[in-house]
């Protein structure tokens, strides 16, 4: 027995020596890392800027722009599931999309840029990220309420089930960004400049300031029912904004392929979309609007070329809304400068889509002893001059204007609903209790 | 006293070794009837000296009249003769009817005797496989292994085998590992695709004529010494090897060739009765007419022929029997049978093989060329063969193994593909001939038009916009090729310095680049401006086992066995794709000539170190007990959290209890009865680089809105990455752990045996992607979660229920039945899709068997009954309503499995007959699906008459729930275009479950008759030693109610068996076999 043990010790030695000494040769360093694989450490600003950039767009122009029509009726749903949002019935499921692209495209590749040029010392890579992180967490928190922010994107330090922030904590966190950015881009240049990857400005930090200062008036003027400061702050801002249409950030498109606008791409590929019944449509006609052909097209695909063209860019905030914005501050100061702001505005607009707004203008003044007398006709034409765009569903909350008529029941949806992913996976934190009706902080 | 006991030693040894007369003696092995027995070992009891008897059974060997000589030969009991004084023997020695000495090639090449083990094992002999299949050697396996079920993926050459041993263990099914000569081998089946071309599982590659016999090791009680990679059991094929030559050679040679023939043996039914167009109308294929896509035409007994010949028809154009200008009655034409040919292939091996006491040899080379139904289609394989054994001592023996092999073939499209033979045939309206009367295949006449673009029954390309590429512009323009060169390595020291211990080292290579080429000319559908692909593939893997074997009495009854073991495994795999799109020279496919490139790498590499321990305790010959473990240490492991991998353990414990030798209970009737049990826990790898959080470009993520087509990179030269999915630093292995158990029993003489296994396996920390909340900046999650259960039972009889003279009648029966069911996903997970379409998908569902159909159906009340409209929600009234949800349609895994083998011998006749069976699974017809939307199927020959659909009254409400208003339905309706093809009476736009049909099947799988002269006849000068000519036949007699291809068919790989969506066809195959030896 003895021997056999020692005979079994020794031939056991002998291979654990043998067999185990080399764990490098083994087990090299990157063995398991695909080298055809972007991961985080060999990400470059100029690859998460344009997917940043064109997540916003896609989503923005597409289920945001479409949703936020219906509601608001400047375009109606005809068909299919568009019948049904028509009628304000919807499930958690049908905003999983929207959700997704904001949380996991669009914001994601900004907190990453934002991180990764804060890292580097990219300073005016960190501001336009800032800027846009701004401009959609603020969207985000508009469109939905309480939504996770502090605690977000942060999935691969298994932070996977985020809170939700208060709407307010939100707001304070995109002033904050708002100021910073505008410090960044001010400062020296870095490695690293943005410059073709940049599809709003190309680089040009200058109109990144502007849009920056433009954002925080657009989301001063969005407390105007719980800070009554708000006027004061929005002018603040809005005197070192956008100057003229150059300064209009947009996000351009290019073919009738993988490169089309996403108006262009639902209309030809779906439809479902009615524009006469609605009640811009009917606006414009009666007010013989000459941009009413820019933005529809009855005969053809029913969105006009202003909107739908393939080639048609996804604006995020133009120079007349600021002008709105300016106007509507000044009307509710009383101070007199409304009416110079107002016809800027929808000069603005016009000149935007090649069109000559004077006798329009004319015909549509601004006038009203008082800010509740101005303030439809201010609100009105804003609804007119950013169709497509999310804002006007926004003015809609704060004034309730345009007066609109719900096509079922007796309210208008005021938000979208949280989606059917973070009930199933972050169920515990997602607030409850909330419909599509409810109001949120800022919405009163 | 020491000197005085030095001297008396030496006086002792010097006294023995003058007595010592070791002399030569020579002799010859006989069986019970005196004739020779070929190879057996002889080797004297008292020391390590062996040699083996030749051909003939002769053999030499020095020994003395003291010492005893011990012939072993399978087969045959064990014989021991004193040498005494004589110097030439005659041995006679006892055959068992049966092998209870039978010894079995187990894990890790070992082999053991099969009484020991307490798992369950079965084994196939090369020559069986042979005789199946001489192309893919896993074919050759199907109805001879219980509870193995082998599934074709189509009938074209070279088209993969799919193995599933008893169910699955993980979300994907993987497949059994396929270990040649102790060194597994890859068996990947690379760019499975719905809409390609059938690829083939690299098994393919080794030729069936090499293979000595072949052992599945079932279940993961078995498969323990193999860990992660045993979880699906494991193939073990040993090669031949030399051995010594028939008597009068010195080395023997081998021929064999093959000859056959392939038909389609099964085609989905096509209806010849109308016309093509819609409405009732003919709509010619150069009209205008949107109709021309379909089949909804007019009657064709009221058309004729101009007599006007034109590029779409030689008769002329069509037009209505009452026009003047008709002249001759339109002859429906049978697109599929005029396509698909009598095929033609031929095999030749040659081997040539030697040997002595002391080594061993083997060469041996052989050609396949088979040609398939297909015209165009083909597969090709060549093979060299080098082994060697040899003795350098009496404790050290080496040998060595070099396979080179070069393999490939022209593949055609297939399943969800505009380029697809089957879906341009099977749509074809039977009023165009895709031939355009001409007989060669490669006649451009068929396919092309004189402007240059293809001619197809929708007309020209320009205008139609989706069509379908006719299948003689496919075979012709569309090609695609691929050439496997693939070299297998290995080669191996025996070393025994004592008796009781033995070290041998293995070391063994395999690797092949397989180099792709297709291209898609311009004017093909799918790709109208032209596209070149080239795949180049290059897969390594390296395999090296250290084993050390301790045998030790420990008492007069209890023999113990160690074994221990080290295995080191690397793989590397490259892939290189390059694309061309647009191409700008018609009929000139080089990548020089495209307008646009896109080029794509893909790279991984793993290593694994592994230590084996097995302990086995032999009780007296008749009770066996041994217990064991693994440890792993893999490379898919590492992470940033985790850079050097620990362990991971996989144990394993058996018993073998032979009752019928440890109660003396053998007699007349029962001869042999044993009791098997055995544990054992295996387990599967994370997969490569699952560690990792990645960003992905559009290519990948997407970037689109749920409604629309949505935008990708580059734009403007610019790129975008998403955050991917994320990884995960701390996964853990699968592991499936299975319980064996089962007895083996003997009856009359071993003339009838019966070996039954019951298993149940539980596998758990299955790996899967799971959705995640999006507000964590990712989508997904790789973790370990999911879990699965099998169980199920295999059954093998033997018997020989006529052995009368020179007459032998020897049966065969393996029967078995696996029940699997997906146990839990992961939370907020219910659904898990494997492949497939969307409204037919292969899905994996809590609660349900592995993989099923998951589709659309009608609606239906809560008790299973068909709605029928009543017209109140909008739909039709009278006939059923589209249902929204998904749910489970159908269920892929048999409910029984089996194979009944007869071979009957007298003389020199052989005849054997092999039925095999699946009984009650289902396939997805998605083939006839289409077919009824697009009016080609004989279903649809009934149009316009009347049917009452059996159901209840009911429509849906404005959630989609059905809600019963009435009773039986009793108002007949039309069955007609409106039905079948404008509204949902078909699976292509309406629900997939009708669809769905039984694929039962009763096949005679295999036939053959042969006949072995009796050469030994031809007198003394005659060269020839064997000589056998057998007639073969596979597949010839199909019973089944499946109504497409034969259901023997998979597009969606080896893990998503069940979906049948313009498969190509299977085949029946008749020939001969020559096998002459030298």
């Amino acid at each position: 027995m003895k021997t056999l043990f020692i005979r079994i010790s020794g031939v056991l030695l002998v291979i654990v020596a043998l067999a185990s000494s080399c764990k490098k040769t083994l087990f090299p360093a990157g063995i398991n890392t695909d080298p055809n694989a972007s991961t985080k450490d060999r990400l470059l600003p100029n690859v998460l800027l344009p997917g940043a950039q064109y997540s916003i767009a896609y989503t923005v122009g597409g289920d945001v722009s479409r949703f936020t029509s219906v509601f608001i009726q400047s375009v109606r749903g005809s068909a299919r599931q568009f019948k049904a949002y028509d009628q304000y019935v919807f499930t958690a499921q049908d905003f999983d999309n929207c959700w997704s692209n904001f949380y996991t495209q669009g914001l994601n590749d900004l907190f990453t840029l934002k991180e990764l040029a804060a890292q580097k010392g990219y300073s005016h890579y960190s501001g336009i990220a800032k800027v846009l992180l701004a401009y959609h967490i603020g969207l985000a928190t508009d469109l939905w309420g309480d939504v996770p922010y502090s605690q977000a994107f942060r999935g691969d330090s298994s932070v996977l089930e985020p809170k939700y922030d208060k709407q307010q904590d939100v707001y304070d966190s995109v002033f904050s960004l708002l100021s910073s950015a505008i410090t960044d881009l001010g400062a020296a240049k870095g490695l690293v400049e943005p410059g073709a990857d940049d599809f709003i400005y190309g680089g040009t930090l200058s109109k990144w300031i502007k849009l920056a200062y433009s954002l925080e008036a657009r989301f001063y003027l969005h407390l105007s029912k719980v800070d009554n400061t708000y006027a004061d702050k929005a002018l603040a801002a809005a005197a070192q904004g956008f100057a003229s249409n150059s300064d209009n950030a947009a996000v351009p498109f290019f073919d009738d392929g993988t490169e089309a606008n996403p108006w262009y791409q639902y209309v030809t590929q779906r439809g479902d979309i009615s524009y006469d019944n609605g009640y811009l449509y009917q606006l414009m006609t009666a007010k013989s609007d000459p941009r009413l052909n820019s933005y529809f097209d009855l005969a053809g695909n029913g969105i006009g070329d202003a909107i739908g063209a393939y080639n048609a860019p996804v604006s995020l905030m133009t120079y007349s809304e600021l002008m709105f914005i300016q106007a509507e501050a000044h009307s509710a100061k009383g101070d007199g400068q409304e009416t110079t702001a107002y016809n800027t505005a929808v000069t603005a607009s016009f000149n935007a889509l090649g069109l000559d707004g004077t006798a329009y203008l004319t015909a549509n003044p601004l006038i009203g002893a008082d800010h509740a007398t101005r303030l439809p006709t201010i609100i009105t034409q804003k609804y007119v001059a950013l169709f497509s765009e999310p804002e006007p569903f926004m003015d809609w909350k704060r004034t309730g204007i345009p007066s609109l008529t719900p096509t079922t029941g007796a309210n208008i949806p005021r938000r979208f609903i949280y989606v059917q992913a973070e009930l199933d996976h972050n169920g515990k934190n997602v607030p409850s209790g909330l419909t599509l009706y409810s109001k949120s902080w800022w919405d009163q | 006293m020491r000197k005085a006991l030095m001297l008396l030693a030496v006086l002792v040894i010097c006294t023995t070794l003058a007595f010592s007369q070791v002399k030569t003696i020579t002799g010859r092995i006989v069986d019970q009837s005196g004739a020779p027995v070929p190879f057996v070992t002889i080797h004297i009891k008292e020391s390590k000296q062996t040699v083996s008897a030749d051909a003939e059974g002769g053999f030499a060997i020095k020994a003395e009249p003291s010492q005893t000589l011990v012939i072993t030969g399978t087969g045959f009991a064990t014989k021991e003769i004193k040498v005494g004084d004589q110097t030439s023997l005659t041995i006679q020695m006892s055959k068992k009817e049966s092998n209870l000495t039978e010894v079995v090639v187990t894990a890790l090449g070992i082999k053991q005797e099969k009484k020991a083990l307490g798992y369950a094992t079965q084994q196939v002999s090369g020559a069986s496989l042979v005789q199946a299949d001489a192309t893919n050697t896993l074919s050759g396996l199907g109805g001879k292994v219980a509870g193995l079920q082998i599934s074709s993926s189509t009938g074209t050459p070279g088209a993969a085998t799919y193995m599933r041993l008893r169910g699955v263990t993980s979300l994907v099914a993987g497949q059994p590992l396929i270990v040649v000569d102790g060194v597994p081998i890859d068996n990947s089946n690379t760019g499975v695709s719905l809409g390609n071309v059938a690829q083939s599982n690299r098994a393919i590659d080794i030729n069936p004529d090499d293979i000595e016999n072949v052992s599945v090791i079932k279940g993961p009680a078995a498969a323990t010494m193999y860990g992660t990679q045993g979880s699906d059991g494991v193939i073990l094929i040993t090669t031949k090897r030399g051995g010594k030559a028939r008597s009068g050679n010195r080395f023997d040679i081998t021929y064999s060739a093959n000859f056959t023939f392939d038909e389609v043996n099964k085609l989905p039914e096509l209806q010849m009765k109308y016309s093509q167009g819609y409405n009732g109308l003919y709509n010619a294929p150069n009209s205008s007419a949107s109709g021309r896509r379909l089949t909804w035409g007019a009657l064709i007994d009221t058309l004729k022929w101009d007599g006007v010949a034109t590029e779409w028809d030689p008769h002329g154009s069509i037009v209505g029997a009452s026009n003047p200008a008709g002249k001759t009655k339109v002859v429906p034409y049978n697109n599929a049978k005029q396509f698909f040919r009598t095929a033609f292939s031929q095999t030749h091996n040659l081997s040539l093989s030697g040997g002595n006491d002391f080594s061993s040899y083997r060469f041996s080379f052989s050609n396949l060329a088979s040609s398939g139904i297909i015209p165009v289609s083909s597969f090709n394989r060549t093979t060299f063969l080098v082994s060697g054994d040899t003795r350098l001592s009496d404790k050290l023996k080496t040998g060595a193994t070099v396979n080179y092999i070069v393999s490939g073939g022209n593949r055609v499209q297939e399943g969800s593909n505009t380029s697809g033979i089957m879906l341009g045939l099977m749509r074809t309206p039977t009023t165009f001939d895709n031939s355009n009367g001409v007989s060669d295949p490669k006649n451009t006449k068929a396919f092309l038009l004189s402007d240059g673009n293809q001619r197809t029954f929708r007309g020209e390309g320009s205008r139609s916009g989706g069509k379908y590429d006719n299948p003689y512009w496919t075979i012709n323009r569309n090609p695609f090729r691929d050439k496997v060169q693939r070299i297998l390595a290995n080669a191996y020291l025996s070393y025994d310095p004592y008796s009781w211990l033995n070290i041998t080292e293995r070391i063994g290579v395999d690797h092949y680049g397989d180099d792709r080429f297709q291209s898609f000319a311009i004017s093909s559908n799918g790709h109208p401006t032209g596209q070149i692909d080239y795949t180049d593939i290059s897969n390594t893997i390296y395999n090296n086992d250290l084993l050390v074997t301790m045998t030790h009495n420990l008492t007069d009854d209890l023999k113990g066995t160690l074994l221990l073991g080290n295995n080191l495994y690397f793989t590397e795999y490259n892939q290189n794709n390059l694309e061309g799109d647009g191409y700008v020279a018609p009929d000139y496919y080089s990548l020089a000539n495209t307008s646009s490139q896109l080029a794509s790498n893909s790279y991984q590499r793993t290593s694994r170190l592994a230590f084996n321990a097995q302990a086995k305790f032999d009780y007296k010959g008749y009770l066996f007990v041994d217990g064991g473990i693994r440890a792993e240490k893999s490379s898919t492991f590492i992470s940033y959290a985790v850079p050097y991998p620990s362990f991971v353990y996989f144990p394993s414990a058996g018993a073998s209890f032979i009752f019928s030798d440890a109660f003396n209970m053998t007699s007349k009737a029962f001869s042999y009865g044993k009791l098997r049990f055995s544990y054992g826990q295996a387990g599967r790898l994370p997969g490569i680089y699952g560690t990792t959080n990645t960003f992905a470009g559009t290519s990948v993520v997407g970037l689109a809105d749920g409604w629309t087509s949505g935008i990708s990179f580059p734009i403007n030269g610019q790129q975008a990455v998403f955050g991917n999915g994320l990884g995960n630093a701390n996964l853990k292995p699968e592991r499936t752990s299975s319980i064996d158990i089962g007895t083996e029993l003997r009856f009359l003489e071993n003339r009838l045996g019966l070996d039954v296994t019951y298993y149940v396996s539980k596998s758990h920390d299955l790996l899967l992607s799971v959705p995640i909340s999006p507000s964590s900046g990712y989508g997904s999650y790789y973790t370990n979660g999911a879990s699965m259960e099998n169980h199920g039972l295999e059954v093998v009889l033997n018997a020989t229920p006529v052995k009368a003279g020179d007459f032998r009648w020897d049966m065969n029966i393996n029967w078995s039945f696996n029940r699997s069911k997906v146990t839990a996903l992961a939370p907020g997970v219910s659904t898990y899709t494997i492949t497939g379409f969307t409204g037919a998908l292969i899905e994996n569902i809590v609660g349900q068997p592995y993989g099923i159909v998951y589709g659309t159906d009608f609606l239906r009340d809560s008790k299973g009954n068909l709605i029928v409209s009543d017209g109140q929600d909008g739909t039709p009234a009278g006939y059923p309503i589209a249902g929204t949800n998904s749910i489970r349609i159908g269920n892929p895994n048999p409910k029984w499995i089996g194979g009944w083998q007869n071979t009957f011998s007298y003389k020199g006749f052989t005849l054997g007959a092999l039925f095999e069976t699946k009984q009650k699974f289902d396939v997805w017809n998605g083939t006839k699906g289409a077919m009824t939307y697009f009016g080609t199927a004989k279903v649809t020959e009934n149009r316009g008459t009347s049917y009452t659909f059996q159901g209840v009254l009911g429509h849906a409400d404005d959630n989609g729930n059905a809600v019963v208003t009435g009773g039986a339905n009793k108002t007949p309706v039309l069955l007609d275009q409106s039905w079948y093809s404008d509204y949902i009476g078909n699976s292509f736009t309406g629900p997939a479950a009708q669809s769905v049909e039984d694929g039962t099947y009763v096949r005679l799988r295999e036939v053959s008759l042969g006949y072995t002269f009796n050469t030994k006849s031809w007198g003394t000068h005659n060269f020839i030693k064997s000589l056998t000519v057998t007639a073969i036949g596979r597949n010839l007699w199909l019973h089944t109610k499946y109504s497409g291809v034969d259901p023997d068919t998979g597009l969606g790989g080896s893990a998503g068996l069940g979906i049948d969506y313009f498969n190509n066809p299977g085949t029946r195959t008749f020939g001969f076999n020559v096998k002459v030896g030298l």
